[in-house]
């Protein structure tokens, strides 16, 4: 561990880069949740290992029609 | 519900259709209005969104042009900074998933056919055109013109980065309808 600091990263950029990682979680949420889905997994299962409610996975993931 | 428009706002309208049915979307989004304008020269909505520098490119590169994941360069970019190696995760989405994993939107997108202008438009772009009505009536005003149009589009509807787009750039709602409400008096 000798590494000298270097530019720190400029906030603009490291905030850019939160808001982007949370899109970037949302996007791997989707496809994970639907393979899951695909997989036979209940809510409450996929509820249990993202560390949310059952209620909020499936409000956010269930298929439904488009208004 | 168009007659009310005048040619440039009938003129937006089309273009907007013309440009999703280019890029095989299914309906008019808000985002698609704002480029509609963005591309014109010099209707009222357009003047106002050149004079603060926007144009459509930029818009692009905001909004509807969303790259792998839905996540433009510049985002790419700044995980970058931060150590994400963006390629490794979009190899492995598109590894596990599929070569569509990366599609901004994964709910699908089926293109389809272009068909009368009042069944091409999605509930946001609709609430955009009647707020754009309200506009015009509350400033007393008689044809809906671009500049109502863009008015609605700063209430409603628009992606979070398109809208940013426009407030750094310095367009706010109170700001476009000042100048709105002059346009109509001048015209008047």
């Amino acid at each position: 561990m000798n590494e000298t600091p270097t530019d720190p990263v400029d906030p603009a950029t490291g905030l850019r880069a939160v808001a982007a990682l949370r899109k970037l979680a949302d996007h791997l949420e989707a496809l994970h949740v639907r393979e899951a889905r695909a997989r036979s997994w209940s809510w409450q299962a996929i509820a249990d290992v993202l560390g949310v409610t059952r209620q909020a996975v499936h409000q956010k993931h269930a298929p439904r029609a488009r208004h | 519900m168009f007659e009310r428009f005048t040619k440039d706002a009938r003129d937006t309208v089309r273009d907007a259709v013309a440009l999703v049915a280019d890029r095989g979307v299914d309906k008019v989004a808000p985002e698609h209005l704002l480029l509609a304008l963005a591309a014109q020269e010099q209707s009222t909505a357009a003047r106002l969104l050149h004079e603060h520098g926007v144009t459509a490119a930029d818009l692009e590169s905001g909004g509807a042009q969303a790259g792998p994941a839905g996540l433009t360069d510049e985002e790419v970019d700044a995980l970058r900074a931060v150590g994400v190696d963006t390629d490794e995760v979009f190899r492995r989405m598109r590894e596990s998933f599929g070569p569509d994993a990366l599609r901004p939107d994964p709910a699908a997108r089926r293109p389809r056919k272009r068909g009368r202008l009042g069944g091409t438009f999605d509930a946001d772009a609709k609430k955009v055109l009647e707020l754009s009505l309200r506009e015009t009536i509350a400033l007393e005003q008689r044809g809906i013109d671009t500049g109502h149009i863009l008015l609605a589009l700063l209430r409603h509807g628009l992606s979070a980065p398109m809208a940013a787009v426009l407030t750094r750039q310095g367009l706010t709602y109170d700001g476009v309808r000042e100048r709105v409400r002059d346009a109509g008096d001048e015209a008047a």
